[in-house]
């Protein structure tokens, strides 16, 4: 192998680790406007992400489940089903709130957005 | 090589291009589900102008054949994207050519991802969308991938078109 | 002795002034348990400990209003609305004077909004709230126009610190406004412990002051049909929303909202949504449910009148603003 194909084989090795990595920074931090949170009692007990279809249990309260880009209320222990009613959110409107078991879910806003009216 | 030569290899090699990414167009490769992934056949032929011709001979080739394609399949936005696109990556080639430090692969890896580079320049430039950066790495390493293959086919080839040609 | 300890007391009022002079990080807390929604609370503070003071003071603060303006509980020793929906119609009852004067701020919007802003409407809106709650069924018009014949404000007779009803029939209902009062109170409560950088989310009525590090809030408008329609960049102003989406049921796909026009009696249909920004948020809470139920150019007028700007949300999507409504976004 001679050294002009040496260093061929050094510039595809650096270009694909290179983007190789830059892909996996992309995919960990996710943009805003596809992750939600999870308050109870006004404390955050959680951040995901709208893009992984999941199933999350909020203690003995209720359960939220994403799927398909949006993220509903899948059961609750209250009373009035408020929150199991409501359609499911996918953007930073109005939030899915269980006044009862005081849990809230509701979709971050762009880093730009502190309230929605 | 006679100047009338070279300029009759010209005609043939972009007629030669033209075909490639005919051929590259029948084969679909959308599979890949990002948009600007292609095999970048018709570099082929302007690498080896490139090599065989000289600079000219491989600006003839590339963009002719991107005039041509216009023409004929009459569409402006992959036009201005392949144009951008093409000036990129001959710029790129010529340039790592000239260094001489690289060999066939190094070069065709570079005129690969210069020209998806320059795609995505063209579609933030056209669509003010910053989103399109995304794409890069991905672009990146599918032209690294492609331009190792097309580097490979030219180091074969080379030395027999050569052959004939003289 | 006691100018000692008097002089103790008078610098222990004083020091919570100097709390929160360095404005440096953001905090935030979340309430759950006033007005029956959601209230949000953001502030500048320099250490964690000062933001909870301040927050535990503004939540206590509304907690303190929820019980004064409640209709539907009463409160052992807190003379409510409650209270006086119960005991005013055979006789003059004392309460506190916040809510004498609420009653008289109620009767001067009634005056001003023309009779769409009601504070004694609660005959028709509690009829409207127990099939809401029921969920099935949709009011009949008898029920709903004999409820009506007992919404006359002026048979609320407010004499210094008692309240009593010519009609005992009457009910008071504050929800119209009610927030709005709560919220402003609670900014109130912020700026006196030296907060001046800080935004509160009382359920659609928001107050914002100062700047977070020198940019104005960024408030997001709903858009009716999901996401957000556009982003005002304020500071020093309240905004106040009132929409169709907000508490609602539905009945063979109708859908019945909370905002009920005292002339027809039926919830208004008129609009998705009316957004008020103005000064002070009782005065924009009033109004986004006065101009829901209007025709615009008397919406308009109205919204001159307080100085306050507007944005309608049409059911076809299209938006109307006031003049200078644009300058907020």
């Amino acid at each position: 192998m001679n050294k002009k194909t040496l260093r061929d084989i050094i510039l595809v090795a650096v270009i694909v680790v290179t983007a190789a990595s830059a892909l996996a920074v992309i995919n960990s931090s996710s943009r805003p406007g596809t992750e939600f949170e999870i308050l109870v009692g006004g404390e955050l007990f959680g951040t995901y992400r709208l893009d992984r279809d999941a199933v999350i249990t909020v203690g003995d309260l209720c359960v939220a489940e994403v799927k398909g880009g949006e993220v509903f209320m899948r059961s609750s222990t209250c009373a009035n089903q408020t929150c199991v009613h409501h359609r499911p959110i996918s953007s930073a409107g109005d939030p899915i709130v269980c006044l009862p078991n005081s849990v809230t879910v509701r979709i971050k806003g762009g880093s730009e957005t502190d309230y929605v009216v | 090589m006679k100047k009338t030569e070279k300029i009759a290899f010209t005609g043939i090699f972009t007629a030669l291009a033209f075909a490639l990414s005919y051929i590259e167009y029948l084969i679909p490769f959308d599979a890949i589900g990002v948009p600007g992934v292609k095999l970048g056949l018709a570099n082929l032929a302007v690498m080896a102008a490139l090599y065989l011709f000289g600079f000219f001979s491989a600006a003839a080739v590339s963009l002719v054949r991107i005039l041509l394609s216009w023409l004929i399949f009459g569409n402006f936005t992959a036009f201005a994207y392949s144009l951008i696109g093409g000036v990129l990556s001959l710029a790129a080639m010529y340039l790592l050519k000239k260094i001489d430090l690289f060999g066939e692969i190094g070069v065709s890896v570079s005129g690969a991802v210069a020209h998806n580079a320059g795609q995505l320049a063209a579609a933030w430039l056209l669509t003010s969308t910053p989103g399109v950066w995304y794409y890069l790495p991905v672009l990146a390493i599918a032209a690294a991938v492609t331009g190792t293959l097309n580097g490979l086919l030219l180091k074969i080839a080379l030395p027999r078109v050569k052959k004939i040609i003289n | 002795m006691r100018k000692f300890l008097s002089i103790c007391l008078c610098m222990a009022m004083v020091l919570p002034v100097y709390s929160c002079t360095n404005p440096e990080k953001r905090y935030s807390a979340s309430y759950t348990d006033v007005f029956d929604t959601v209230v949000d609370f953001t502030a500048y503070c320099s250490t964690e400990s000062e933001f909870r003071t301040v927050s535990e003071s503004v939540h206590a603060e509304l907690v303190r209003l929820h019980r004064l303006f409640d209709i539907y509980n009463e409160y052992p020793g807190v003379p409510n609305a409650a209270y006086i929906n119960r005991a005013a119609g055979g006789t003059a009852v004392e309460t506190e004077p916040e809510l004498t004067e609420l009653i008289k701020t109620g009767k001067s919007f009634f005056a001003e909004t023309g009779g769409r802003l009601n504070f004694a409407l609660g005959s028709l809106l509690s009829v409207w709230h127990f099939y809401r709650a029921e969920g099935t069924r949709v009011p009949a018009f008898e029920e709903l126009s004999e409820s009506a014949k007992h919404t006359d404000p002026d048979k609320v007779i407010v004499d210094g610190n008692t309240v009593a009803f010519s009609d005992p029939l009457i009910k008071l209902d504050f929800g119209a406004f009610a927030k709005g009062y709560a919220a402003a109170a609670a900014a109130e409560t912020a700026k006196k412990l030296g907060i001046s950088d800080f935004a509160l989310n009382l359920g659609g009525n928001v107050v914002v002051s100062g700047t977070k590090n020198g940019e104005k809030w960024n408030i997001g408008v709903q858009d009716p049909e999901g996401g957000i329609l556009t982003t005002l960049h304020v500071s020093g102003v309240s905004v106040v929303t009132s929409g169709d989406y907000q508490r609602y049921y539905e009945v063979d796909g109708v859908r019945y909202h909370h905002i009920i026009d005292s002339e027809t009696l039926y919830p208004c249909g008129f609009y998705r949504s009316v957004t008020v920004v103005c000064a002070d948020n009782s005065v924009a809470d009033a109004l986004s449910t006065a101009l829901f139920c209007l025709d615009i150019e008397s919406g308009r007028e109205l919204a001159r009148k307080y100085s306050a700007e507007a944005l309608w949300i049409l059911p076809s999507g299209e938006t109307v603003r006031t003049g200078g409504f644009a300058d907020y976004e």
